[in-house]
């Protein structure tokens, strides 16, 4: 019998049941608490005012020089009529010749004049065909800067709206951090202010358009948007001027 | 920036600065390592004290000794630490006796000296690892807590850059930081608790192993 050694049969179950016990702890952090802020009572800021309109004065720059230049219209030579050459006459049947002669130029004239008339008509035609197909390239282009346009705008409208958004959070948040609940306030309780904003975030004046129910509910709400101030406005004047009138729904 | 931020466990972390994350790193290890010891003790503890009040009953019920030799013998590795102290007391006695040694006190005294180097020897073994999860349980708190201020002073500094400073801009920098508090207790507060009741079990074995050697000094002197 060996004193010095000593044999340990559980390390193996021991390593397991460390690794068992690591395993719930994570898990516990996983899935049994939540560590997302989320506060249960929450005011709800809505705008008053929806977007503006803002396709008819958005401007597209890019459109305009994307645009390739119109092709030039193609010069349609028409082609010189043929010259009629003049036959040197036999002495002897001069007259007749001189007679068919006059009946072949004649023949002649009015064959080439008949030949211009169909190269006349042939261009015509060749020309109100170009015509066409330039109007048919002209439409195509003006859809296509619409679309340019369009999506331009889209992305236009959905950075404004995030950025409308974000100030609309951060409006809530800051009358969220101010708000002093009185006790007993039922949770279907619901408190509607009219407000009018500075540009620089002050309030001008706060209307409560519909009450709660609850009169120190209203009243502590009413402090709150005063204690917010001055609320996060928008740098963009443009934007900012969205945020002048805001309709607020506070709830508990 | 969001007002709501993602604030889940993996964020955090993920997030940290590298010496929080080191530091988180350390003490999962650490964690680790004194879960391990305190399921290993755990299992070493009990059958030992478990071994004792088996061979205790069985020494007390058996008068002959040379047979009870002959099982702890058997035994081999299984036998536990009193068995072990048994033992080693029996067969020094023996060998004395076999020498054809006169003086009864220098027998006694040589049985008493092998007991008692057995009894170090096991006590030794049945304390091993244990300074370590005293050693976890007084300072992983520290390390987390030295994570969570680094954590923290990271936090205010990149505050400082900001111009409108809320709590949102504190508040993930902090949390991150906190977990690794949250991982030193995690660690310390179990080795704590785990090393302050082994040590009172093992002191208990400990006083029990002394007293049995002082029964078996006797039962042998009365063998002369």
């Amino acid at each position: 019998m060996d004193a010095y050694t000593y044999n340990e049969p559980n390390r193996v179950s021991a390593m397991l049941l460390a690794l068992l016990v690591h395993g719930l702890f994570f898990s516990f952090l996983f899935f049994g608490f939540n560590w997302h802020v989320r506060s249960p009572r929450h005011v709800e800021v809505q705008m008053w005012d929806k977007l503006p309109d803002m396709k008819a004065d958005a401007p597209a720059p890019h459109a305009a020089q994307e645009l390739p230049p119109p092709a030039a219209p193609p010069k349609v030579a028409p082609p010189p009529p043929k010259a009629v050459e003049p036959e040197l006459p036999h002495k002897a049947d001069i007259e007749f010749k001189e007679k068919k002669k006059k009946q072949e130029r004649l023949k002649q004239e009015e064959e080439a004049k008949a030949r211009l008339e169909a190269q006349k008509i042939a261009e015509k035609q060749k020309v109100l065909a170009q015509e066409r197909q330039e109007a048919a390239r002209t439409a195509m282009e003006n859809a296509r800067i619409q679309a340019l346009k369009a999506q331009m705008q889209a992305e236009l409208d959905s950075e404004r709206q995030a950025q409308v958004s974000h100030f609309k959070d951060m409006i809530q948040a800051k009358i969220r951090r101010n708000i002093v609940m009185p006790p007993d306030v039922p949770d279907s309780a619901e408190a509607q202010f009219f407000v009018i904003v500075l540009p620089g975030g002050d309030v001008v004046s706060v209307t409560l358009k519909k009450s709660s129910g609850n009169a120190a509910y209203d009243a502590a709400a009413e402090r709150a948007i005063y204690k917010a101030q001055p609320l996060p406005m928008p740098p963009d004047a443009d934007l900012a001027r969205m945020f002048r009138e805001l309709r607020l729904s506070i709830k508990p | 920036m969001d007002v709501i931020q993602d604030l889940s466990f993996v964020h955090l972390v993920e997030n940290a600065s590298v010496l929080v994350q080191l530091v988180m790193g350390l003490l999962l290890l650490v964690s680790l390592l004194s879960w391990w010891y305190i399921f290993l003790k755990m299992f070493t503890v009990r059958r030992a004290i478990r071994q004792s009040a088996a061979f205790e009953d069985e020494f007390w019920a058996n008068s002959d000794l040379n047979d009870l030799y002959h099982q702890v013998k058997n035994a081999g590795m299984e036998a536990g630490s009193m068995e072990r102290i048994f033992s080693a007391g029996i067969s020094e006695f023996a060998k004395l006796k076999k020498k054809g040694s006169v003086d009864n006190n220098a027998i006694m005294d040589g049985a008493r000296r092998a007991m008692r180097a057995t009894y170090q020897r096991e006590m030794d073994h049945l304390e091993s690892h244990l300074s370590f999860l005293a050693t976890v349980g007084s300072v992983s708190p520290y390390v987390g807590l030295f994570g969570t201020v680094w954590g923290i002073m990271n936090a205010f500094r990149s505050l400082s850059s900001v111009g409108q400073a809320t709590l949102a801009h504190v508040a993930p920098g902090i949390a991150e930081a906190l977990v690794a508090t949250a991982m030193g207790l995690f660690a310390a507060i179990p080795a704590v608790v785990a090393y302050n009741r082994y040590a009172h079990d093992i002191n208990r074995l400990s006083t029990r192993f002394e007293s049995f050697m002082e029964e078996f000094s006797n039962v042998l002197q009365r063998q002369q």
